[in-house]
């Protein structure tokens, strides 16, 4: 009975140490099989280049406007956009009945504008008849006034001068008595010559004073007619209107003359038309051309990332053509233009020119440019770089760890500094990471700090 | 009738005192097959440091032996440990066997010079907990090259002095007349010692094997301070390493740690009395 029982107890041990041993190769299986498997690199020393790629389409050069008078019918347009014209070619017909109707109501203004004129003229020659006189009469009384003043003048210069000879004349005449009376009679009358002497100059002196007066009142009545000449321009504009309307008329006429056919001044693409037929002509240019003569422009517009690596006068490659029309081979170019956009914040459009006889019109493309940083030591892709919550960047590296299974491989977060990037590698500073560490670049699947990782077979 | 009260009252005390007693296996077994969620609950005060105390209960609301698939199939350290357990404790009572028999019969049988003041050292010796000896050891095997490995742990167990002690008081038990009358009738030596002596005191050694097993499969110190290599690990040092968060796992894995001990235990229940009366017995 018990060895019976003991027998049992035996068998139930041996069962379970035959289901541990195989829950054991189990377990191992299940846990290797379980691991995330990674793949792992060394940072590497290599230059980071910076490949700024964005698509645009070729543009005119240079465009150029042709006008004409606005209000005119449209007859028939004959040119669309994109069309070659060359010079003299008919780009769209005026309606020559409209056409008429305007060059009559224009030489009916012009008529208009020429009595207009004619009248204008005659009044201002009476006008100018007038002011003559009265240029005439402010002269003679200028003159006439001088002429007394200058009469009055001499007449007080020349009673200073027979004062003063009278004084002198007097005093060379002194009594011989000694007589007191007579000598208070001579002292008595040497004075009253003397205030004759001092009432000549004053008025002299007034005499001259009149004069500069008169001088300066006949300068500004001759001036006031003058100036009152020169401010009435209305004649001189009602001949620039009338001459304008008659060149209107010899213009409108010559069209009519031409059966209204308006004709390309240069040869060119058409960019733009901007009349319809049944349209009237506007203030804006009817049709503009590219010019033909002038090199294309590839025309792009960057982010502001991308303007970062872009200068004015950088060297540039540009690949014409797309995936369905086809990629054409890169042309080297520079960047001729480069401004920010004024109702797109953040967005620059940089332009550049094509070689001669390089695009066409509206053509699309892409823009390359390569731009290269200086030598890094320590170099990762950008595949295995992380950034946390707070914006710091970090990386798994993977590590040796003792764990009850013996050394086995686990992944360590490291936080580092990174110095320049691309959209393929990352430059990191030297300190957590250096050129022997094992950087964990793929895996196949997500991982913990501190989880153990086995290489990718 | 007195009698059967009495007897009544004997059952119910000696019932809740096993109960009590039980406590500890049954929470390891309740909780071993209770749900994360649940755990988390009951542990919150621990496992999340909320305020109040743990709660318990006996039967989960939702059981489940997912902590067993998880132990069982998705870690092979566990099963690591638990073979390197299987290992020490398997070579530490070989080696105790191989040790330990012949020293116990030459101390039981043999009388010569100094005999009683060997057996005496052997007696202190026993009565020396670990921590006391620990250094030494620790010297001797650092200078032997063999710090960080499992026969740090083996060796100075295999040379433990209780077993001795134990398989000595089976031997003393056999008549002195007996092994007397075997010589006389030309028994050799070897065959006094493989024909009389281990048949006839095999309860003794029974008895050292199953306190042996029972003692090295729950060892803690020796491996703690012999052994850094976590791949040496024995279970029982492992078991403190999973942490509170894992709770389901650590009492998943206590179950089967318990298992083994239980078989030894059904096995050698009679020998495993007769040790402990042995070597509470007086030389």
């Amino acid at each position: 009975m018990e060895k019976g029982r003991n027998k049992k107890i035996l068998l139930g041990a041996v069962i379970f140490f035959g289901a541990m041993l195989l829950c054991t190769l189990l377990s191992k299986g299940i846990y290797a099989s379980g691991l995330p498997q990674v793949t792992v690199k060394k940072p590497g020393k290599m230059v980071i280049s910076h490949e700024v790629e964005a698509s645009g389409n070729v543009k005119p050069g240079k465009e150029l406007a042709y006008s004409v008078r606005a209000g005119l019918r449209v007859k028939e347009v004959l040119i669309s956009v994109g069309d070659s014209v060359e010079e003299g070619q008919v780009l769209f017909i005026l309606d020559t009945e409209a056409l008429k109707e305007e060059i009559a109501k224009k030489e009916l203004e012009t008529d208009k504008l020429e009595l207009q004129l004619a009248t204008l003229q005659h009044n201002q020659n009476l006008l100018d008849e007038e002011k003559n006189r009265e240029m005439q009469r402010a002269g003679e009384d200028a003159i006439f006034a001088l002429a007394e003043a200058q009469s009055a003048l001499q007449r007080a210069k020349e009673d200073e001068e027979d004062a003063n000879h009278q004084l002198r004349s007097f005093e060379a005449d002194t009594p011989e008595s000694d007589d007191e009376e007579v000598w208070k009679a001579w002292a008595k009358e040497r004075k009253a010559l003397q205030d004759a002497v001092t009432d000549a100059v004053r008025a002299r002196e007034d005499a001259e004073a009149a004069l500069q007066e008169t001088q300066l009142s006949s300068a500004r009545n001759l001036e006031d007619n003058l100036q009152q000449e020169q401010t009435d321009s209305g004649l001189g504009i009602a001949g620039m209107e009338f001459a304008r309307a008659k060149e209107e008329v010899r213009t409108l006429s010559a069209i009519l003359q031409g059966g209204g056919e308006m004709k390309a001044d240069w040869s060119g693409i058409v960019t733009r038309v901007n009349v319809m037929p049944g349209g009237y002509t506007t203030e804006e240019a009817a049709v503009v051309f590219a010019d033909g003569s002038v090199p294309f422009l590839f025309d792009v517009i960057l982010d502001q990332e991308q303007k970062k690596y872009v200068d004015l006068g950088a060297e540039a490659q540009v690949v014409l053509g797309n995936a369905q029309s086809g990629r054409g081979k890169a042309i080297f170019v520079e960047v001729d233009y480069l401004t920010e956009i004024d109702n797109m914040p953040g967005s620059w459009r940089a332009q550049m020119k094509l070689p001669e006889g390089k695009g066409s019109l509206g053509q699309g493309g892409t823009f390359l440019l390569t731009v290269q940083s200086e030598s890094f030591d320590i170099c990762i892709p950008l595949d295995a770089l992380y950034t946390d919550g707070n914006g710091r960047n970090f990386v798994f590296c993977m590590e040796e760890t003792d764990t009850v299974l013996g050394a086995e491989l686990a992944a360590r977060k490291m936080m580092v500094e990174v110095l320049d990037k691309n959209d393929k590698y990352a430059a990191l500073s030297p300190g957590t990471v250096n050129g022997e560490s094992q950087v964990i670049i793929a895996a196949t699947k997500e991982f913990a700090d501190g989880e153990v990782v086995r290489l990718k077979e | 009738m007195k009698k059967k009260i009495f007897s009544a009252m004997k059952l119910v005390v000696l019932s809740v005192w096993a109960f009590v007693l039980l406590i500890p296996a049954v929470l390891v077994l309740s909780g071993s097959v209770m749900s994360s969620q649940e755990l988390s609950v009951f542990l919150g005060a621990v496992l999340e440091r909320k305020e109040g105390c743990i709660s318990w209960r006996l039967i989960p609301d939702y059981p489940t032996l997912e902590h067993y698939k998880k132990t069982l199939f998705y870690s092979p350290q566990f099963m690591t440990v638990f073979w390197n357990s299987v290992k020490l404790t398997a070579l530490i009572v070989v080696g105790q066997l191989l040790v330990g028999v012949p020293a116990a019969w030459a101390f039981a049988v043999y009388r010569f010079r100094g005999s009683r003041m060997l057996f005496s050292g052997y007696i202190v010796l026993m009565l020396m907990p670990f921590q006391v000896t620990m250094l030494s050891q620790y010297l001797v095997l650092d200078r032997m090259g063999m710090m960080d490995t499992h026969w740090a742990v083996v060796l100075p167990a295999v040379f433990s002095t209780f077993p001795v002690f134990l398989i000595y008081r089976g031997f003393c038990q056999i008549p002195a007349s007996l092994l007397e009358a075997g010589r006389v009738d030309g028994a050799g030596e070897w065959y006094l010692f493989f024909r009389i002596g281990l048949p006839l005191s095999s309860g003794g050694i029974l008895s050292a094997v199953v306190l042996g097993l029972l003692e090295y499969w729950n060892m803690l110190e020796q491996p703690m301070a012999f052994l850094k290599d976590k791949t040496l690990w024995p279970l029982s040092l492992f078991l403190p390493e999973i942490g509170l968060e894992r709770a389901g796992f650590a009492f998943a894995a206590s179950v089967i740690m318990l298992i083994p001990a239980v078989f030894v235990f059904l096995l050698g229940r009679d020998y495993l009395e007769q040790g402990i009366v042995a070597s509470a017995l007086k030389e």
